[in-house]
């Protein structure tokens, strides 16, 4: 027998982008309304809007090789995108533009340019192994005493879509899992669920081996 | 056995909660500078050992260390109960990233 924890997955649609991938690929973009685009350039990160409204926060960075060719860079990843939503992102004269004036580009986002999200309803995560939790980048690890080809700890890692405004908020997300930790110990094969405070939830659980 | 918990520091700098360490596989608590080291029995990355390096928010004592080996000890004899580790300066926590689960503990 083995103890665990449930970890529920948000059924929330609005989501943070994904930094890599298909959104980072030029060619997935518009950018017909620049006709000049000056080689060996950066535009520095770019704010962005979005339509439907409801989602915000994206900036993106947009680079230019000596050929001209567009790289795209997703500096900050914002929070509450969906498949659909059209980002603009207005490119001033200067940089890699060289129209002369300011031009709109645009994305239409995919399910891949979102954050990878369980299609599981609740994921289980072993905790016999798992030494204890620590904050990482918002996200909640759970390392383990396993060690990965690496020379690493392979960790369990719940990537958390934190609405709060609270500072505090990340640490009460660390005590949410700690506390279900401490229930699954004293009674062992109950597999209690955590319970995400205030306006916070899990998309994803990842098992990190490298 | 041997499940812990220890006062962990919020952003803050209030308390956040106790934090959980499964001692389960540890064998010793040693004093290494301003941390204390605790070591278990898996084998880390280049011949270290797996562990975790604890630092405080005021720094631990030689017999803080002591006191934490002594408790992994009695937690292993308690199943399904988790104990409570302070300093002897009870006001102390665990700082803010001041709990790092580690491959590369150094047994000496």
């Amino acid at each position: 027998m083995a103890n665990y924890i449930k970890i529920p997955i948000s059924n929330d649609t609005g989501l943070p982008l994904a930094t890599s991938g298909a959104i980072t690929i030029a060619s997935t973009w518009d950018f017909t309304s620049i006709t000049t685009v000056t080689a060996s350039q950066s535009s520095g990160p770019l704010s962005s809007t979005v339509a439907p409204v409801g989602a915000s926060g994206a900036t993106f960075t947009f680079t230019s090789n000596s050929a001209s060719a567009i790289s795209v860079v997703v500096s900050s990843a914002g929070d509450g995108y969906k498949i659909g939503d059209v980002i603009t992102v207005s490119v001033p004269n200067g940089g890699i533009n060289g129209d002369g004036s300011a031009k709109d580009v645009t994305l239409t986002l995919t399910a891949d340019m979102l954050v990878g999200s369980s299609s599981f309803p609740e994921e289980l995560v072993p905790i016999d192994n798992v030494l204890s939790c620590i904050i990482e980048s918002n996200n909640i690890r759970m390392f383990t005493d396993l060690l990965t080809a690496g020379g690493n700890l392979a960790y369990f890692e719940m990537e958390i879509d934190n609405d709060s405004s609270s500072s505090t908020m990340v640490d009460q997300l660390l005590m949410a899992i700690d506390n279900t930790m401490k229930k699954a110990i004293k009674a062992p094969n109950s597999q209690p669920t955590v319970v995400f405070p205030g306006s916070t939830s899990c998309f994803n659980v990842k098992y990190t081996t490298t | 056995m041997g499940y812990i918990k220890i006062p962990l520091q919020d952003t803050d700098g209030g308390k956040a909660g106790d934090i959980t360490l499964n001692c389960n596989k540890a064998y010793s608590a040693v004093l290494d500078g301003t941390e204390i080291q605790i070591r278990t029995t898996p084998v880390g990355a280049a011949g270290n050992v797996v562990g975790w390096a604890v630092r405080f928010t005021s720094d631990p004592t030689e017999q803080d260390a002591i006191n934490l080996q002594n408790l992994i000890a009695l937690a292993s004899q308690k199943q399904n109960d988790i104990l409570l580790f302070e300093l002897e300066d009870d006001t102390a926590m665990v700082r803010q990233g001041g709990l790092q689960p580690s491959p590369s503990i150094v047994d000496e």
